[in-house]
């Protein structure tokens, strides 16, 4: 059976959107509410600064910037991830300077960060579950892929 | 209106640098859910699939937890020094 790509890009811009569009409607839904309990639970550990394509948490943007590995595993996530990053460009990296303080890196060199932007085990985990969403549905979108159609006669599927 | 002190989604969640074990369970529900939603043949017994792929995958982390304990607390001290 010939790979299905319009199903896996289809599951690439939409969790789920994949298996939905071969007939699969039950496990589309189901896929979007998994990465939907990975993805929202990321964000509100971490704050929006867990989907960050650029200048990873504990780097200090002065020094020229850096880009964040962790992003490559969240754009599984697609228009979504990339959505979340712009939003975290605008809000948390680019907040006014009133909403910044000046923090010390793990250089020991003085950097500057928005107040709220998480560290620790905050920033550890809000990244972690967003990655993972994005990897899994990148999996996902791959089984999209290589699902035969579905005989919509039938029961749920 | 009581202001909540802080911001969902905009603000890290307090207290999780104390009680981050508690969110390993979640990681885990979260990565069950999608992946049975693409393994089970039946979709009936998703649910079932879901929990019981939690708890293995919750005591297969215990079972290494204790594992490592016993060779670091038990098994690393008997080690002759140097």
């Amino acid at each position: 059976m010939p790979f299905r790509w319009t199903a896996f890009v289809l599951g690439l811009l939409l969790p789920g959107l994949g298996h939905f569009s071969v007939g699969e409607r039950g496990r589309g839904g189901r896929i979007l509410s998994g990465f939907l309990v990975l993805w929202l639970t990321g964000l509100l550990i971490g704050g929006l600064g867990s989907v960050r394509s650029w200048d990873p948490a504990y780097t200090n943007p002065s020094q020229g910037g850096k880009r964040n590995l962790w992003f490559i595993a969240q754009a599984g996530a697609g228009p979504i991830a990339f959505g979340f990053a712009a939003l975290d460009a605008a809000f948390i990296r680019g907040s006014a300077p009133e909403d910044r303080i000046e923090i010390t890196l793990h250089d020991q060199s003085t950097g500057s960060a928005y107040r709220h932007t998480a560290i620790g085990h905050n920033a550890d985990f809000g990244t972690l579950f967003c990655a993972l969403a994005g990897l899994m549905n990148f999996a996902v979108a791959l089984d999209a892929g290589r699902r035969p159609v579905a005989d919509r006669r039938g029961g749920e599927r | 209106m009581m202001p909540l002190g802080w911001t969902p989604f905009l603000e890290p969640l307090p207290g999780v640098q104390a009680n981050w074990l508690w969110l390993l369970p979640i990681l885990i529900f979260g990565i069950a859910m999608m992946y049975k939603a693409v393994r089970v043949g039946d979709l009936g017994r998703y649910w079932r699939e879901v929990v019981g792929m939690t708890i293995q995958v919750l005591l297969a982390f215990l079972g290494l937890a204790a594992a490592v304990f016993i060779v670091v607390q038990g098994i690393v001290p008997l080690l002759p020094a140097g």
